[in-house]
């Protein structure tokens, strides 16, 4: 079987100049639709292997997965440095044929339009913020005035006395430890609000090696980049290792924000 | 498996896109245009579920994807499957 399926990459406003590779070593082309100001990034693939059972299979296996995810993102990624705006599609967004995509292209217009103004000039990161271990009693009482003043009464009160405020301090800083653990997420995103276009808080997983306490897609406008990436080195000696992690990868084009809608998506 | 993860998690900075990430990212997405598309991914969280198997490959596989550079993608990952979801 040797049928031919379309692979999308991306949605832009126009093509782009220059010639690119896609999956499979395939160049891209473009496909567009008289009247709308939309152009689908694409090239031809096997159903061998992109149809939908080929496809499901082979996402899930790494040595698959890892050059055409690539390749998708090498395309997606010259796209976006070169046109001011895009919307990347997720890997594996395959059609039969041009006509479906250009029955995309009219049936969608006015969303696929919108999409394109919101991420216009911006570009996508994302930032984690990972407990690697318990607060020591230290950074617990630097961030904790309560914790300090109790610390403060056991130096000075009696030393019966000061047996019994010990186990108080123990308790004190447990819950102390606890409260700024909740905090660190709230106190964030509020620090990556004040720098970002839009943020995105993304739903964490319960069954993994290392839980992170938060995880976010940042959609951050290429001219505020370096103000961007100043506030999370000022986040990241805020919550520094090794009681803490904090991750960042970027910039990528707007995977999460050229297709999630506007509404709800910064809900705590 | 536990030390790998540690490793592979504490690696990527802005230049460097683990495949791990990359991976996330191409998948695991909030609204894909499947109502148009005639096939689509199952939705695999694949950064989450496929972790052990997806570790093994990052090792090999630290190709920053906007270099555009690509290596030799061995059978790594291959050995250790075992996860189908």
């Amino acid at each position: 079987m040797t049928a031919s399926l379309v692979y999308v990459y991306a949605v832009l406003a126009e093509p782009t100049a220059g010639d690119l590779t896609g999956v499979s070593g395939r160049p891209v082309r473009w496909i567009t639709e008289n009247g709308l100001e939309l152009a689908a990034a694409v090239s031809d693939v096997l159903a061998d292997e992109f149809g939908e059972e080929p496809l499901n299979e082979g996402v899930r296996n790494m040595a698959w997965l890892g050059p055409r995810a690539v390749a998708h993102q090498e395309v997606n990624y010259h796209l976006h440095e070169t046109a001011e705006t895009m919307i990347p599609l997720a890997f594996g967004t395959v059609f039969r044929d041009d006509e479906r995509v250009r029955q995309l292209l009219r049936d969608r217009a006015p969303e696929l339009s919108q999409r394109l103004e919101r991420v216009r000039g911006c570009a996508e990161w994302v930032v984690a913020l990972h407990l690697l271990r318990e607060p020591g009693s230290e950074l617990v009482a630097q961030a904790s005035p309560a914790v300090r003043a109790l610390r403060a009464e056991v130096e000075t009160t009696s030393p019966g006395r000061a047996h019994l405020l010990r186990r108080r301090v123990a308790e004190l800083e447990r819950d102390e430890a606890r409260r700024l653990r909740g905090e660190a997420a709230e106190q964030m995103l509020d620090g990556l609000r004040a720098v970002a276009a839009d943020v995105y808080r993304e739903p964490l997983p319960t069954d993994t090696v290392e839980r992170p306490l938060l995880r976010t897609s940042v959609l951050v406008r290429r001219k505020d980049e370096s103000r961007f990436l100043d506030e999370v080195e000022r986040l990241r000696a805020r919550w520094p290792e090794p009681t803490y992690r904090l991750l960042l990868t970027g910039p990528w084009p707007p995977y999460r924000f050229g297709g999630i809608d506007t509404s709800g998506t910064d809900a705590a | 498996m536990q030390p790998e993860a540690s490793l592979s998690l504490s690696a990527p900075g802005p230049d460097e896109m683990s495949l791990l990430e990359l991976a996330d990212r191409l998948l695991n997405r909030g609204v894909v245009l499947t109502g148009a598309a005639t096939i689509s991914v199952a939705g695999i969280d694949l950064i989450y579920l496929g972790l052990n198997v997806v570790l093994t490959a990052v090792e090999n596989l630290k190709t920053p994807p906007r270099t555009g550079g690509r290596q030799g993608h061995g059978d790594a990952a291959a050995a250790s499957r075992g996860h189908d979801g």
